[in-house]
């Protein structure tokens, strides 16, 4: 194993008395791509929102390239190097769809007064957000309101935006979920790829074949507890997390 | 041009500059807000007051006018946008309220009495009125225009943008929104209080009433009739308000039968404002536009 990118320790979240996250540990290390699996109500987008910084968890130490950073706002871990997608996708439909990559490009500029006067407007800001639109395939798309865009390229948008922060680790939300067959197989090469350039990846995947496809290693959620941590292999086997998906076997009413 | 013309005109170059300092806040970065006239109250007021009982001249007071009604703006603002939609809108119209409030009922304020002699505005040696004076204004519109122009040019504006359209994607790519909400309601307050200075320079005299909430209700609709978060419209919007009352004089019975009547059919029409996107005005223009190319 080489170094520790992202550790969780005993991390909880509890919404009064829902304890949605209950003392969660795992490690990512540098360049790995992990899945976060679980039944719904599991906890893994609660999870999500504690790395990316929109919930401050309730207990528990969350570090980030050696750094303590439970409770900083979603813009600072955008600037330590996070980036994410959504999902339920969220891009700013009344921009185009290359000004919505030249958002992130801004991060290092919105960080200082006097940066954040310098225009955007830029040819180089521009090529730059355009190769990251060719990269997924939507620079044809280039100069359409992202609004009016279908699910399968609003995917890559999201996509296209975490990779213009240039970030050190990708969380992504069910970057899968409402995709064609064609759609998914080109997302995948798409997170392949992105592993390949040296980014490791946090993944939350509800469809089976893509999350173990795609993992390297996997954490299971059930309850907010962790139930179990492996290789695809591992945990395919796993009979806790056949029982959590499928229910207690024996009974006649679980075939 | 007769005084009348030029009066009505100084009038509608003022209050285009305080409608471009609200499209700032609504418009580009998307924070309602139901209170504006109380920074167009709060820059005539300091103007006034620096100028009469302070004893500057316009020239200097303008940048402590800028810098008061911004720091008030910074002040009120801070609390406020944590607030959302309805809730910052209601909160917006409460401060108008007591903004003008304390207009009122403060002795230091004028009172009811408001606050007269404030000094004609010099320049070279030429105390400024009539066509000057209008002039003037519209050299100050311009400047708000253009830093209008390169605000929506800037990192700021664009983070401003990313907010309007989806906060929680935008913080995720590093935009604080405290920060650049900020920033727009500082840069949107100052121009207002621009706007105070000139007119409370331009009157003469200035009380209470002259910035309360029916004021601000009028900015927001130059904003939204001329189309919100676009570059011209809250020009072409003040120009259409301000030209209305005058036009429809001899309706003066109907005039506000005549106003709704208008906002209604533009709710209906050309819900993006005069100029916003899908707008007549701008398929025509793109129209043309395309003509040329061909």
């Amino acid at each position: 194993m080489t170094e520790i990118l992202l550790s969780l320790r005993e991390v909880s979240m509890h919404f009064g008395g829902l304890k949605a996250l209950d003392k969660v540990s795992f490690d990512l290390c540098n360049g790995e791509i992990l899945g976060l699996i679980g039944p719904n109500g599991a906890g893994k987008t609660t999870c999500f929102n504690t790395v990316s910084g929109v919930y401050r968890p309730t207990s528990g130490e969350i570090r980030f390239g050696g750094i303590r950073t439970d409770g900083l706002p979603p813009h600072r871990m955008a600037a330590l190097g996070i980036g994410r997608t959504f999902q339920i996708v969220r891009p700013f439909p009344n921009l185009s769809v290359l000004d919505n990559v030249i958002v992130a490009m801004g991060l290092p500029c919105y960080r200082g007064i006097i940066p954040s006067c310098g225009s955007w407007k830029r040819q180089t800001t521009r090529d730059g957000a355009m190769g990251l639109l060719s990269k997924v395939g939507l620079d044809s798309l280039a100069s359409q309101k992202a609004g009016l865009l279908p699910l399968g390229n609003l995917r890559r948008l999201e996509l296209a935006r975490a990779l213009a922060l240039n970030p050190r680790l990708l969380l992504l939300d069910e970057s899968f979920s409402g995709l064609r067959h064609e759609e998914i197989a080109m997302q995948e090469e798409l997170v392949r790829k992105t592993r390949e350039s040296g980014i490791s990846i946090l993944l939350i995947e509800h469809n089976m074949r893509v999350a173990m496809g795609l993992s390297d290693r996997l954490v299971v959620l059930d309850h907010g507890l962790k139930l179990a941590e492996g290789s695809p292999e591992e945990i395919r086997k796993n009979p806790e997390v056949i029982q959590a998906y499928l229910g207690k076997g024996g009974n006649s009413n679980a075939a | 041009m007769s005084d009348y013309t030029i009066t009505i005109g100084t009038f509608i170059a003022i209050q285009a500059i305080v409608a471009c300092g609200l499209n700032v806040i609504v418009g580009y970065a998307g924070q309602i807000s139901l209170g504006h006239a109380a920074f167009f109250g709060i820059g005539a007021y300091s103007s006034a007051l620096l100028t009469t009982a302070g004893g500057l001249s316009f020239w200097s007071a303008l940048p402590l006018v800028l810098f008061i009604t911004g720091f008030i703006g910074l002040v009120l603002g801070l609390p406020s946008l944590r607030l959302k939609e309805d809730f910052l809108a209601i909160t917006t119209i409460g401060i108008n309220f007591i903004v003008v409030s304390v207009f009122l009922y403060v002795p230091f304020f004028g009172g009811a009495l408001g606050i007269g002699g404030i000094p004609r505005v010099i320049l070279f040696g030429e105390r400024l009125r009539g066509t000057p004076f209008l002039f003037l204004c519209l050299a100050f519109l311009a400047t708000v225009q253009l830093a209008s122009w390169l605000f929506t040019r800037s990192w700021s504006g664009l983070a401003c943008f990313a907010l309007r359209e989806d906060e929680s994607a935008a913080s995720s790519m590093g935009v604080s929104p405290v920060r650049f909400k900020l920033a727009a309601f500082i840069l949107g307050t100052a121009m207002a209080g621009l706007g105070g200075a000139l007119y409370a320079h331009f009157m003469r005299f200035i009380s209470a009433t002259d910035f309360g909430f029916p004021m601000s209700v009028m900015i927001l609709s130059m904003v939204v009739l001329g189309g919100m978060g676009t570059l011209w419209g809250p020009v072409l919007g003040a120009l259409v308000l301000g030209m209305l009352p005058e036009v429809f004089r001899p309706l003066t019975e109907y005039r506000m039968f005549l106003y709704a009547a208008l906002l209604l059919l533009m709710i209906r029409f050309q819900p993006g404002g005069l100029l916003g996107e899908s707008s007549f005005a701008r398929q025509i223009f793109s129209r043309l536009k395309g003509g040329n190319q061909e």
